[in-house]
């Protein structure tokens, strides 16, 4: 059992330096979690006492934030509105929940959404794009808002831009 | 020959009588048909809405509910009035009065809210248990605009009345109302006899109906002539409309009481000014009270004759009991209950009179002034209270015992929606006056600056935030023929400097420098997108912000920064609705992308930079570092003008100090506009400033001495982001000693080298 492990190490041991010969040509993304700091990042001091309401923890992006049990309330209605053909109605939901937290591109994607549904095209294409600006980390989002938007240059006449705006909704997985 | 002249004479009576009886019937249609009242228009703020999690800072929300004109009970058990709260510690027992919220109409009900570390922990109904949606609070008035005649009142309908006041009415002052046909001979007869004993017009027998046409069309002269009017009116008023219109129309019109220049009309308005709440949540001693006062409002006046008005009050409850209206027990409890008279009327004067003319402004674009003070429309604002208290404090506090010329204009807006929280328009802001947030129109100094950083940024193959400038001396050729030689504050230049470093620190020179290379078009161009295009002749001056804008102006550029780039029109007033309940008009969110939001990120980023590390960092004496803010400040020449705007997760501020006359105010944008900036935000809740990173944004790792990619393990790499396809080429290993290469062949510049073993291994297993 021991000599096997011992082959196992040393197999592995190859492997490594193996791989280690290719690393040196593969190319390796910058994920966002272990780099340096940022430039522009605040001096490592600390601060006077948070006044009056935030944690010292670090910000979530929006998309790692776990969303508060009033904007499920709230987005839930919303669906409900828009299932029931009541755009307006909706959309006013919505702008209760943005005053709860406007970075969350699930409400900026239903207003998008609600103003489809009113015929509003322009509207609810700047509102799936700014949907789109916050949506970093959900690609299953951004797909949806590419669909709205090419929807609603289809509807405006915009032919070019809506094939590129599908072909963006394509290339989200 | 006598019976004809008889007959004649008979016959000429009752022409006589019906043309006269006509005369009237005409003008009591006519009246009728159009719009009785002139309804001046109610101005709300927000309604609060709570719910768990929420920020609620307790003393804040204590202001606002004294706004609302919430009156404090020792305790839970004293709340027994819709109006009421109850405070221990942090925790609120509130008894809410109803409210018809447009598209809700809520009832009187009691809710528990609690409140921890700032934080809302729950709220309860004392029936239904825990609120899973937002709980919504009957608003501040924050103001009214009035007719020219200065009456005031709330219209109420039979149908929301609690039977009770009707009845009351009735038996007090026409027990034969439902009988009669507008005049009750039986009274007029008794009224006679009393008057010929009395030898003088005191006794009146006058029905509703009459005391209603009076009020409607007569003086209120006591002559045989107008009696006689008053008569035929009625008899018209009778003929044409029902009873319960008669009622309605009484109660609404009849006058309670004098608050200065206010004629206080109606009973719907009596019970807001007296007791602080609607007419639909009064108690029946609270009714009989007002009652009492038909028969001189200003000799039962509670306020000023409490003894009095009282006594008129249990009289007007035992004749109420003896017409069935109440109980033996329910006599005995209502007259041993106290007046309930709040002290101070809600809507005598403005809180927010600033904040009204912004509103007033937006609503005269579209409705004339007559309208606006007679339709009795009901105007829902995004004023916040507790926002606009926090601004005024911090201006109180910044500028007591300064100069007594200095003055400011503060607007807050939230970032998503650029609603406009609260407007401060001087130091005097509750005197109104002279508004300047919205009319004083100053140099922006530096404030344009990051407009002309967008123009570069927005150019990514020429700039990036690492991009290096001269901030060496200029002088630029004037149309004159005469120069102008900008100069850095503190007159000294920095050499080469890259574009992070000068707008983080608001280097003039190398501002100029840049701004004159790309363009004084396309600097106009940017700020036009932002959301303020600057009046032409575009001369240099304008790189260093010779433009003039009102702090509202600034906010609307700046909103598009912290937007992301979205243009968002800002919005004072959320929806009006008519006297009836129609919604009259919704003024709804719309945005547009005017700017790339890849170049508004790296903006916003060094804008950040500019808070944390530059010119703003003096903010951090207010605001934990952790809530990120970004902001610019701003000075004018000879320190004439102090100005600061910034931004965190959720609202954007922009203040201005100076001097009216224009004299030097002797403060920079830091010493002066950023501390009132601080002292506000340091009052109220926001969230950290978080930038979503859009697609086209990526990140390098950047050594900061040579502007070069380098190793993500060196001690000074930072992580920089770049418009997709800008990350510098030029690589330069983490070792000082390594030999300098450049990767022209780098095919993706943005995907570097494994920076040591640890992280190579996480890489290969990950």
């Amino acid at each position: 059992m021991k000599l096997f492990s011992s082959v196992q190490w040393i197999i592995l041991l190859i492997i490594l330096f193996f791989t280690a010969s290719c690393a040196d040509h593969r190319v390796v993304s910058v994920p966002r979690t272990h780099l340096p700091p940022e430039i522009g990042s605040p001096p490592p001091q600390a601060g006077p006492e948070m006044l009056p309401q935030m944690s010292k923890k670090k910000p979530l992006l929006p998309h790692e934030k776990k969303r508060p049990p009033i904007l499920d309330t709230l987005i839930g209605k919303a669906r409900k509105q828009l299932n029931h053909s009541r755009p307006e109605a909706a959309f006013q939901t919505l702008e209760r929940a943005l005053n709860v937290d406007g970075q969350d591109p699930l409400i900026w994607h239903l207003m998008a959404k609600a103003r489809t549904m009113q015929g509003q095209y322009n509207q609810a294409e700047s509102l799936a794009k700014k949907s789109n600006s916050l949506s970093a980390g959900s690609p299953s989002l951004k797909k949806k808002n590419w669909q709205v938007i090419a929807n609603a240059l289809e509807k405006q006449g915009r032919t070019q831009e809506a094939a590129m705006a599908r072909v963006m909704e394509n290339s989200q997985y | 020959m006598k019976k004809i002249i008889l007959i004649l004479v008979l016959m000429g009576c009752t022409a006589l009588f019906t043309g006269y009886f006509y005369k009237f019937d005409a003008l009591v249609q006519e009246r009728f048909q159009g719009r009785l009242w002139e309804l001046p228009a109610l101005v709300y703020a927000r309604p609060l809405e709570i719910y768990p999690a929420m920020h609620l800072v307790p003393d804040l929300f204590e202001k606002e509910l004294r706004l609302m004109g919430y009156q404090q009970t020792k305790d839970q058990k004293n709340l027994e009035s819709p109006g009421t709260y109850a405070r221990m510690q942090n925790t609120f027992d509130l008894f809410c009065r109803s409210f018809d919220f447009g598209d809700e109409q809520v009832d009187k009900r009691r809710i528990r809210i609690r409140i921890r570390n700032n934080q809302v922990v729950d709220v309860k109904n004392a029936g239904t248990g825990v609120y899973r949606e937002m709980v919504r609070l009957d608003p501040v008035v924050i103001g009214r605009f009035y007719p020219s005649s200065m009456e005031d009142r709330v219209l109420v309908t039979l149908d929301r009345l609690p039977s009770l006041l009707g009845k009351a009415i009735v038996a007090v002052e026409d027990r034969n109302f439902y009988t009669h046909h507008g005049i009750d001979p039986k009274s007029i007869f008794r009224a006679i006899l009393v008057n010929l004993k009395n030898q003088n017009l005191s006794q009146g027998a006058s029905t509703l109906t009459q005391q209603l046409a009076k009020n409607f069309f007569l003086t209120r002269e006591k002559s045989l002539v107008r009696k006689i009017n008053e008569a035929f009116m009625a008899a018209a008023l009778e003929l044409h409309f029902s009873k319960e219109q008669i009622l309605e129309a009484y109660i609404n019109e009849v006058y309670l009481g004098q608050d200065g220049k206010r004629a206080i009309h109606g009973f719907g308005l009596a019970a807001d000014f007296y007791f602080g709440k609607p007419l639909a949540d009064l108690a029946p001693h609270e009714m009989a009270l007002l009652v009492g006062m038909l028969k001189g409002p200003s000799r039962y006046n509670p306020r000023a004759y409490p003894d009095r008005s009282k006594k008129r009050r249990n009289l007007v409850l035992t004749l109420m009991a003896d017409q069935g209206l109440l109980s033996p027990a329910g006599l005995k409890n209502a007259l041993a209950a106290p007046l309930n008279v709040i002290e101070k009327p809600r809507f005598g004067y403005s809180p927010f009179p600033h904040y009204l003319d912004l509103a007033k402004r937006q609503l005269l674009k579209e409705y004339n002034e007559a309208d606006l003070g007679s339709m009795g429309l009901r105007i829902f604002t995004t004023l916040d209270p507790q926002v606009q208290l926090a601004a005024e404090q911090a201006v109180a506090g910044f500028l007591t015992k300064r100069d007594k010329h200095l003055e400011t204009g503060l607007v807050v807006t939230s970032r998503a929606s650029n609603e406009i929280q609260a407007l401060v328009g001087g130091r005097q802001s509750r005197n109104g006056g002279f508004n300047r947030a919205l009319d004083a129109m100053r140099p922006i100094g530096s404030l344009v600056k990051p407009a002309i950083y967008f123009t570069a940024l927005d150019r990514p193959d020429m700039f990036t935030m690492l991009t290096p400038v001269s901030d060496a001396p200029i002088k630029i050729k004037n149309s004159d023929g005469s120069f102008w030689e900008p100069e850095n504050y503190g007159k000294k230049s920095h050499g080469n400097v890259n574009l992070y470093q000068a707008l983080a620190n608001s280097y003039n020179i190398s501002t100029v420098r840049l701004g004159m290379d790309l363009g004084l078009d396309a600097i106009a161009d940017t700020l036009k997108k932002m959301g303020h295009p600057p009046k032409k002749p575009w001369l240099p001056s304008m790189l260093l912000g010779s433009i003039e804008m009102s702090p509202v102006q600034v906010a609307r550029i700046y909103h598009t920064l912290a937007s992301g780039g979205f243009f968002t029109p800002a919005r004072a007033i959320r929806v009006i609705y008519r006297p009836d309940g129609e919604r009259l008009q919704r003024y709804q969110l719309s945005i547009e992308q005017r700017l790339d939001p890849g170049a508004v990120f790296l903006l916003n980023k060094i804008l950040q930079g500019a808070v944390s590390q530059g010119t703003g960092k003096s903010l951090a004496g207010w605001v934990s570092p952790d809530l990120a803010f970004a902001g610019k400040t701003g000075t004018s020449n000879g320190l004439r003008d102090s100005w600061f705007a910034g931004f965190s997760g959720s609202r954007l501020a922009v203040v201005w100090i100076g001097r009216d006359d224009n004299h030097p105010c002797g403060l920079t944008g830091a010493t002066g506009a950023l501390q009132v900036f601080g002292r506000l935000m340091s009052t109220i809740p926001n969230s950290p400033l978080v930038l979503a990173v859009p697609g086209n944004v990526e990140w390098g790792i950047i050594d900061p001495e040579t502007g070069m990619r380098t190793d993500e393990d060196c001690p000074n790499a930072m992580s920089v982001p770049f418009i997709r396809g800008s990350v510098p080429e030029g690589y330069r290993p983490c070792s000082r000693d390594s030999r300098f290469r450049e990767k022209q062949e780098t095919l993706f510049p943005q995907k570097l080298k494994p920076g040591n073993i640890i992280n190579w291994l996480k890489e290969v297993f990950k």
